[in-house]
């Protein structure tokens, strides 16, 4: 096991596009780091850096105490002693399941009676005992995962590497296959980094969670600092669907630029001028009300009430219904319970606001 | 003169040497001749494909130590490629057997020739002999007029005949730039004061169709596409003993013929093969088998083929051989003109 | 060959000397230049050096030359039309006896052009039984295949199968939902087939039409088999009597001058084809619902009638000639029992001579096969699966002899052979086989090898193999399939070939083809026909065996 050190990595790709901007990040011996972020964002990217398919342009990446890329050095992916996972499972369709699972003891050099045992070990570890003969093309899709988890896992690698591992994957076997891989690597004491778009995912999975955007860290903590303190708007609309309202911060509290929602004033409100509000889902009350100010435009069914669009003051808010599920077309009133105010501009911590709507 | 003796055959037989070893797991067997003395010569001809053939094995089963490979093409396609072949490396062949003797007489003022008189030389008819030892005629080959049984009822009886607008697109005659015996005719039929430029006009006039060699001419002449055809006369002896409806006319201006010599590249580095060859060629037994393959024989005491006329019952255009040669070259460039544009 | 490793290589990255795709992409460089730039540069220095411009007016090269375009262009007209709505009507309608016509109509692609031609003599020569039965009824023949007009029909027969592949296959990958939604948004059947789906097929009418224009521009058996009788001369006849019989000075300049032009006229046509069809080339999506089928209605009988009785005529009736050519006993007699013998086909079968060129073509066959399929891996591998510098190049060049009709790569390889000491050597004929065709597996390699996830080679990389060992064991045996399919393609073209192996020829290195050529040209009509029915024969019974699903489109085995 080793831990991952990534200090001030860019990466340009050619055409000009910033891939990764000054990006650094630790990642501790053991620990499993769910990467995540809309498409584009990097994370990809920064996988591929550890991985040792990307060469960043500046910067430096340390593996287990070891400085492969940066500084002048460049250990090429097959010098790294990692495992990694593909998306679509990468399960070589030319060799049977012992065969894949056994590539890379073949390129360590590891005598053929070792290999036998570790290859078999492998594959019981993923479930698949006995399954060293078969044809891949045999295979379920979940099947198949297992037998790229078992490549990914016989060489005993410094640090797992997961690129959308479950992404390819039907519910609910994804959500088998992730339990399984979670009780897993935490057995092991595997070190892990895992990409994923699905948040819910990356929450559920991980010690620590970081959100990329633009190429950029925008967050990075625990799942629950993740949901409960996001330090921007844009991590407080990505993790947890809240709604951003341009606005001016004055002595009275915050004001929505031509839109009736006001917040009043409370501790630790930024400084006054242009901010910005992240209203949650769950910060909201909405109630019916047949001369209400909002609309309802979608509604979809949640098991515990409705997951709905409002139409407010042609402002789209995303809300939560408890207990009810309102129609298209039913007026309700709405109550901002909580919202987090952020100045605009970057690099401002985040503060707690409470108002009522108005 | 370098040689890369047919490589493939090389290739093919390590390939099957490796195979049968593969199968059997053990080596291969020597080959049958031992392996020594064994020389191999290269035959430039004009022959048929399938008279070469024959020729070859029969050769080869009088003279096992000697292997001969053919190449077979027209009389010009083997002048031109023996011409490029000069500039570029060395002549490939060891013998040359085609066409006419204007040809050899032009190899030989270039030194290109081995001076070889055949063993058997006083059998032969004197006039296929050249004087000098250079070539030697193997076959009798006369030019003459072929017709189709069943669309001609009243064949032409002379080359002036032919000119007549009843025979427009219903004649067919090799190309001089291919046939090394058309060539010949062609500086013959010039040089004959009765025919000349002037019959080559009307000749043209009538717009025959110039197949490459004779073969196509005897073909056509059986089916019928044209049924009057100007062609050696063996390939339609052998067309009408094989059933074709085809017959011969000699003209009687009389025929000219050409005598397929064969001679030996000065060059070569097999003489003593290429002699015994050449021997073979003009031997009894040779010529023996020339006659069955429908040939004239150039010696008296082989026979005749079927269904041929004596060669003393039929009237020979034979003008002088250094005249002729002299004009070859311009005959064959007035028939281009004439019938090929 | 000889390259310059010390300036092609970024010497000794690193101090650890340089990696093994480096190598790879060297090596690869220089076989393409020796097998297709020097050649192709050779004949381009030979005729710019000759300055024998004046051949190119003289009336035999103009004559030939407008004979060429002619007949290729109006041929590969005729193969599109014919072979686009052959595509439209199998793949598309209801027409009775879909799966058996189709592979009756690709028969002629299985059969040499050459011995088509032969075939065709039997059916529309002048004293075929059809003319002569004319002959006899109205005083001349109907229609003879000699001359111009045949060599037309002929190229077309042997062309439109191609085009019937290519456009067939364009066909199945518009999705069958685009069609749909006109159809949804209003339009009925045959109007949503012109709006949508013909407009989406432009590209491959233009590639397909391109691609059989440069072939037949080079054919060379069909125009001396059926043009020389009737003097309709091309290029390639032309340039082949220039270099057999000397009839022009200095022959290989003139040839190559001519050489020069066709090059120029078959790049002009690619890159033609290139701005055509750029932006036409739009990306689908595939789709899983099956194309509506156009019920033909009433027209169903007769339509179908037609065009089974078309597809027989061309491809049946040449057969059944060759047969009836093969077994008659001596030309100019009736096709009665008593006149049929089987000794043509004996004797074709047995001469040393057969067995000489069949030896020949199989081992320079075999050869080519193996030379391709090692370089076309090579290059299809290192221009799909890395970033080496100079890979879109690389891929042009070894596709560049697609586009080069085969006449030009044989002179190209009489103009070098001296100089490498391969002049009548038949690896002259081996070198002019791998110019022509390792494009065949490049072609072939290049969707699988594109269709290999990147996570295939990255899970390699990171259990531990290096950037060479990764494609050979991921990539390169992935492909092996699509190798092996493309290799016995270029085999069984190699077999029957005969432009290159008849201008390439040399003592001890006639080729089956060349000997069926010659068998015609000397007259042996029967023979000729014995052999080339055996060829044909051959030909469909291995590539019918070899592929019986080769026109369906294959999962890919990474998503199946």
């Amino acid at each position: 096991m080793a831990s991952v050190t990534l200090d001030a990595v860019s990466v340009r790709y050619p055409g000009g596009a910033l891939g990764l901007d000054d990006v650094s990040l630790d990642v501790g011996d053991g620990e499993f780091l769910a990467l995540v972020g809309p498409s584009g964002s990097g994370k990809t990217t920064l996988l591929r850096v550890i991985a040792g398919f990307l060469t960043p342009d500046a910067g430096r990446v340390v593996i287990g105490g070891t400085t492969v890329a940066g500084a002048g050095a460049v250990v090429p992916p097959e010098r790294r002693a990692l495992g990694m996972v593909f998306q679509q499972h990468a399960v070589w369709p030319h060799r049977d399941v012992g065969r894949n699972v056994d590539y890379p003891l073949r390129r360590a050099r590891v005598p053929r009676a070792d290999r036998v045992r570790r290859v078999d070990e492998a594959l019981t570890m993923v479930g698949l005992a006995g399954f060293a003969r078969r044809d891949p093309s045999t295979l379920s899709g979940g099947q198949r995962q297992r037998v790229a988890l078992a490549r990914a896992l016989v060489s005993r690698p410094r640090v797992l590497l997961l690129d959308e591992a479950l992404s390819a994957l039907d519910e609910p076997l994804r959500d088998r296959l992730r339990l399984e891989l979670h009780t897993l690597t935490r057995e092991l004491g595997l070190t892990v980094v895992h990409v994923t778009h699905d948040r819910s995912e990356a929450l559920a999975l991980a010690d620590r969670v970081a959100v990329l955007d633009g190429g950029r860290i925008a967050q990075i903590g625990t799942p629950d600092e993740i949901v409960t303190h996001p330090r921007s708007p844009f991590v407080a609309r990505f993790v947890s669907d809240a709604t951003l309202v341009e606005g001016v911060v004055d002595a009275t509290g915050f004001s929505a630029d031509g839109h009736p929602l006001r917040l009043h004033r409370s501790e630790g409100l930024p400084p006054a001028g242009p901010a910005c509000a992240a209203v949650l889902p769950s910060g909201l009350d909405v109630r019916p009300a047949p001369d209400g100010a909002a609309v309802v435009r979608s509604s979809l069914f949640t098991p515990t009430g409705g997951d709905v669009v409002l139409d407010w003051a042609g402002l789209s808010v995303r809300a939560r219904t408890a207990g009810y599920r309102p129609a298209v077309g039913d007026r309700v009133d709405v109550t901002v319970c909580e919202a987090r105010i952020y100045p605009s501009g970057d690099g401002v911590v985040p503060t707690e606001a409470v108002g009522v709507g108005g | 003169m370098h040689r890369l003796r047919s490589p493939i055959a090389l290739v093919a037989t390590g390939l099957a040497a490796a195979l049968l070893a593969g199968c059997s797991g053990a080596p291969a067997d020597p080959p049958a001749d031992g392996g020594t003395g064994q020389a191999t010569i290269t035959l430039y001809t004009s022959e048929p494909q399938e008279k070469a053939d024959e020729l070859v094995a029969a050769f080869t089963e009088s003279n096992p130590g000697i292997a001969v490979e053919v190449f077979r093409a027209g009389t010009g396609d083997l002048t031109a490629r023996i011409e490029s072949e000069r500039a570029s490396g060395g002549i490939q062949a060891d013998v040359l057997l085609a066409a006419d003797a204007g040809t050899f007489e032009d190899y030989a003022a270039e030194d290109l020739l081995l001076q070889y008189t055949p063993a058997d030389v006083d059998a032969l008819s004197p006039e296929v002999v050249d004087p000098e030892g250079y070539y030697t005629g193997t076959r009798i080959i006369p030019t003459v007029i072929a017709y189709n049984t069943g669309v001609v009822t009243d064949p032409p009886t002379s080359w002036a005949a032919l000119t007549d607008p009843v025979y427009a697109d219903r004649l067919v005659m090799p190309n001089p730039d291919v046939s090394g015996a058309a060539a010949y005719n062609a500086a013959v039929w010039l040089g004959e004061p009765e025919l000349g430029e002037r019959w080559m006009q009307d000749l043209a006039a009538n717009r025959p169709v110039v197949a490459d060699s004779n073969g196509p001419v005897a073909q056509a002449v059986a089916t019928g596409a044209q049924p009057v055809g100007i062609v050696v006369d063996y390939l339609v002896r052998e067309l009408a003993e094989q059933g074709s409806p085809i017959a011969v006319a000699y003209p009687e201006e009389g025929v000219p013929f050409v005598s397929q010599p064969a001679g030996i590249f000065a060059g070569t580095e097999q003489p003593e093969a290429a002699q015994a060859f050449v021997d073979f060629l003009v031997s009894l037994e040779g010529q023996r088998l020339a006659v069955e393959q429908s040939y004239l024989p150039v010696r008296s005491d082989a026979g005749s083929p079927e269904g041929a006329p004596a060669l003393d019952d039929i009237a020979i255009l034979s003008p002088d051989l250094e005249t002729v040669r002299a004009n070859q070259d311009a005959a064959v460039q007035t028939f281009r003109e004439l019938f090929t544009r | 060959m000889t390259a310059s490793p010390a300036t092609a290589v970024p010497a000794a990255r690193r101090g650890r000397g340089p990696n093994g795709v480096d190598l790879l992409a060297v090596a690869l460089w220089a076989a393409c230049a020796a097998l297709v730039l020097v050649p192709l540069g050779a004949i381009i220095v030979l005729a710019a050096g000759g300055s024998r411009l004046d051949v190119l007016l003289g009336d035999d090269v103009v004559e030939a030359g407008v004979n060429s375009l002619v007949s290729a262009g109006t041929s590969a007209v005729l193969a599109v039309v014919a072979g686009t709505a052959l595509a439209v009507l199998l793949d598309r309608t209801d027409l009775p006896g879909r799966r058996a016509l189709r592979l009756l109509a690709l028969t002629p692609l299985l059969v040499p052009p050459f011995v088509g031609a032969i075939a065709w003599l039997g059916i529309a020569g002048p004293t075929s039984p059809l003319n002569l039965w004319w002959r006899d009824r109205f005083g001349a023949p109907l229609w003879s295949v000699y001359g111009g007009d045949g060599v037309v029909l002929l190229l077309t027969v042997h062309s439109y199968p191609l085009v019937m592949l290519i456009v067939g296959a364009a066909l199945r990958r518009v999705p069958a939902d685009l069609e749909h939604a006109a159809r949804i948004a209003g339009a009925g059947p045959v109007r949503s087939t012109l709006a949508v789906t013909v407009p989406l097929l432009r590209p491959a009418l233009l590639s397909s039409f391109v691609l059989v224009g440069v072939g037949n521009l080079a054919d060379f058996g069909i125009p001396s088999i059926v043009g020389l009788p009737e003097r309709y001369v091309t290029l390639s006849t032309l340039v082949y009597r220039y270099l057999q019989s000397g009839t022009v000075d200095d022959p290989l300049t003139v040839v190559a001058t001519i050489g020069t032009v066709l090059l120029a006229l078959a790049l002009a046509a690619v890159l033609l084809d290139a701005v055509l069809g750029r932006g036409a080339d739009r990306e689908l999506d595939t789709s899983a619902s099956p194309p509506q089928v156009l019920a033909l209605g009433r027209s169903r009988a007769p339509v179908g009638l037609l065009v089974w009785a078309a597809v027989t005529a061309v491809t049946v009736l040449p057969l059944l000639a060759l047969a009836s050519q093969t077994l008659l006993r001596a030309p100019g007699l009736p096709l009665v029992p008593e006149n049929l013998t089987t000794d043509n086909l004996v004797r074709a079968l047995t001469s040393a001579n057969t067995i000489t060129g069949a030896t020949n073509s199989v081992v320079l066959a075999g050869l080519a096969a193996l030379v391709c399929a090692v370089l076309g891996l090579g290059i299809g591998v290192l221009v799909t699966r890395t970033r080496t510098p100079g890979n879109r190049a690389l891929r042009a060049v070894a596709l560049l002899p697609q586009a080069v009709p085969g006449l030009v790569i044989a002179v190209a390889w009489l103009v070098v052979a001296p100089f490498v000491g391969l002049f009548n050597t038949p690896w002259l004929i081996l070198c002019a086989y791998v110019t022509s065709f390792v494009a065949l597996v490049v072609q072939a390699v290049t969707a699988p090898l594109a269709g290999i996830p990147a996570g295939a080679e990255e899970a390699a990389r990171i259990s531990g193999a290096g950037r060479l060992r990764t494609l050979v064991d991921v990539s390169c045996r992935a492909a092996l399939p699509a190798t092996l399919a493309g290799a016995v393609i270029v085999a069984v073209t190699a077999v029957r070939e005969l432009t290159l192996s008849v201008l390439l020829l040399s003592p001890g290195s006639q080729t089956l083809g060349v000997v069926i050529f010659n068998l015609q040209q000397a007259g042996a009509f029967n023979t000729a026909s014995a052999l080339s029915l055996v060829v044909a024969l051959l030909g469909i019974a291995v590539i019918g065996l070899a592929t019986p699903r080769a026109d369906r489109p294959k999962g890919s085995p990474w998503h199946p």
